[in-house]
């Protein structure tokens, strides 16, 4: 769903910000990007995952951050799940591995018939960036996904 | 004519053996008849096709390979924090900033705190004023409930602006057709068999059930997909259920420790919240996911005892091993052992919802054979084929689910 405060337009970027959120809220100790958390990142936009017997943390718009000392962290990175990867605020070095994280944003976003973007497709890119980044949720696509190449990349690699 | 001496046996070896088929001494014993062969499977159950059909938006017939359908869900009147506030602050960071626009009321439940929005916000950084309407003013942590209350007016007042929403995206998805066919020499089709292998109707059931069973793993892990050939022309490949159900997953790693009620519990309550939702779900297991929940549920006194008593059943409509769960809030689902497909995932398992799916085919194209397919110089054979159009459409994807991971077999045989 898409909201239009004044009139009612089609717009394809802007929709809303992202909010990282567990089942239990009280494992998030900071925001994305700051300081002594880790920033999880799924291709879906609401991945559970067990942690502990009677505990799921989740993915809220295909962010999950958890303080840099739950041990859900262990939990997560021990799936080795292609679907969740561990966003770091360092880019790829090596063109190769640019290229295909390129590819591969690419792909998230412009999933539409024909090779539109699509809104899904930029929430899931947002969800790649921090409160800290301060990203216009209107910026275009290729914008997003060329601020994207400069600043992250996946703990696991591409 | 050999000679040979010795002791007269018939198992030895390097000589005549009683176990070769071949031997021509020693008459072959069978515990029954040669063509008593023991089916272990009549045939494999496609459960997921023949749910297909029985869905209520089952066998449409569409004349496009490609359709489109979109979901929307209705106006929200909260949001929360996108960052922790601090007291006597002017501004909020809404996550769901567009709720708002001048002259709304914010109201932070959780620190009893009320806000006026000063103007109209363009991005998540809100304007209030805090001395308007009075009330304490504390900090609130990143995340904190906050709703949005009715547009007070003034003696004078104007009308305030509102917001709408639009559809999301256009979901949109294609009609895949798949076939195959088999020839059989008119010597074999001719030949008279002592039982049903090699005989026309057993190798038209053979085609006709591997079909169902690849449909049904496209059914499952297909992914959309559409290009041009320079002889075939174009294809379309329509989108399975993993590739359509993004929004909510379970993994339950590979311990099986974790696999717990709260755990399942917690995944399965968020899928009836939509409005579209069914009553109740069907679940599709692998046999080891069917096994774990089956015990979590009974432990955790969560199953429906049917009744003769028992909590499995023989599903005659899908032909498969169910039972019945409930969620901690009452909400039903069945659950059904999915031997096949899910064979080698029997850690896996889809839930899924029959309000929002639909399901079809490409007018007239359906499934169906088409004989007598030999060309005119292949006066020797006979050949057939089986051929299928489908598309499954998921529609509201937050009412259906995916369950991965949980015990492992001890021993692999």
């Amino acid at each position: 769903m898409v909201r239009g405060n004044k009139s009612i337009i089609d717009r394809v970027a802007g929709d809303k910000k992202e909010e990282p959120k567990v089942s239990n809220p009280s494992s998030v100790t900071g925001e994305k990007g700051s300081a002594g958390v880790v920033h999880f990142w799924s291709t879906q936009s609401k991945y559970s995952v067990a942690v502990a017997p009677g505990k799921n943390v989740r993915f809220n718009k295909h962010v999950l951050v958890l303080g840099s000392s739950d041990p859900s962290i262990e939990v997560v990175r021990g799936l080795g799940t292609v679907d969740i990867k561990e966003v770091i605020d360092v880019p790829f070095t090596k063109d190769t591995d640019l290229a295909k994280f390129n590819k591969f944003l690419q792909g998230i976003v412009y999933s539409g018939e024909r090779g539109t973007a699509t809104r899904r497709g930029l929430v899931a890119l947002s969800g790649l960036f921090n409160s800290k980044d301060d990203i216009s949720a209107g910026a275009d696509p290729d914008v997003l996904i060329m601020q994207v190449l400069k600043r992250k990349s996946f703990k696991e690699g591409i | 004519m050999d000679r040979a001496t010795g002791t007269i046996l018939t198992t030895s070896p390097s000589a005549l053996s009683v176990f070769d088929l071949d031997n021509r001494f020693r008459a072959q014993l069978w515990e029954d008849s040669p063509e008593a062969v023991r089916m272990q499977q009549p045939e494999n159950d496609a459960q997921l096709i023949t749910f297909m059909n029985k869905l209520p938006r089952a066998n449409r017939d569409w004349t496009n390979p490609i359709m489109r359908y979109s979901i929307d869900t209705a106006l929200e009147s909260n949001t929360t924090l996108e960052s922790a506030y601090a007291a006597a602050q002017d501004h909020v960071h809404l996550v769901d900033w567009e709720l708002v626009s001048a002259g709304s009321v914010i109201y932070l439940p959780e620190t009893g705190q009320q806000m006026y929005v000063d103007e109209t916000p363009t991005d998540s950084t809100v304007s209030v004023i805090l001395t308007k309407l009075g009330g304490i003013n504390v900090a609130a942590a990143s995340g904190a409930v906050v709703t949005i209350g009715a547009p007070y007016m003034g003696e004078l007042s104007e009308l305030r602006a509102s917001h709408t929403t639009t559809p999301g995206d256009p979901q949109y998805n294609y009609i895949t057709m798949a076939g195959n066919y088999f020839a059989m020499s008119k010597l074999q089709l001719n030949a008279a068999m002592t039982t049903n292998f090699g005989t026309i109707t057993k190798e038209m059931e053979n085609i006709k059930f591997q079909i169902l069973q690849q449909v049904q793993a496209s059914l499952l892990f297909a992914t959309r997909s559409t290009w041009s050939d320079a002889t075939e022309k174009q294809f379309y490949v329509g989108n399975g259920l993993m590739a359509q159900l993004q929004s909510n997953t379970l993994n339950l790693g590979t311990l099986g420790h974790n696999a717990t009620w709260p755990n399942f519990n917690d995944f399965l309550e968020p899928m009836f919240e939509s409005s579209l939702s069914a009553m109740k779900k069907d679940m599709f297991c692998g046999p080891e996911l069917f096994r774990d929940l089956l015990n979590t549920a009974r432990t955790a006194g969560r199953i429906e005892l049917n009744p003769e008593g028992k909590t499995t059943y023989y599903s005659p409509d899908l032909g498969s091993l169910s039972y019945d769960i409930t969620t901690d809030s009452g909400h039903r689902v069945s659950v059904h052992e999915e031997k096949w497909s899910l064979k080698d995932l029997s850690d896996w398992g889809f839930v899924l919802d029959s309000n929002n799916l639909g399901a079809g085919q490409y007018k007239g194209l359906g499934p169906q054979w088409f004989m007598d397919l030999q060309s005119n110089s292949e006066v020797m054979k006979v050949k057939h084929g089986f051929f299928m159009s489908w598309a499954l459409n998921v529609f509201d994807d937050s009412t259906m689910g995916i369950v991965r991971g949980g015990t492992q077999t001890i021993v692999n045989r």
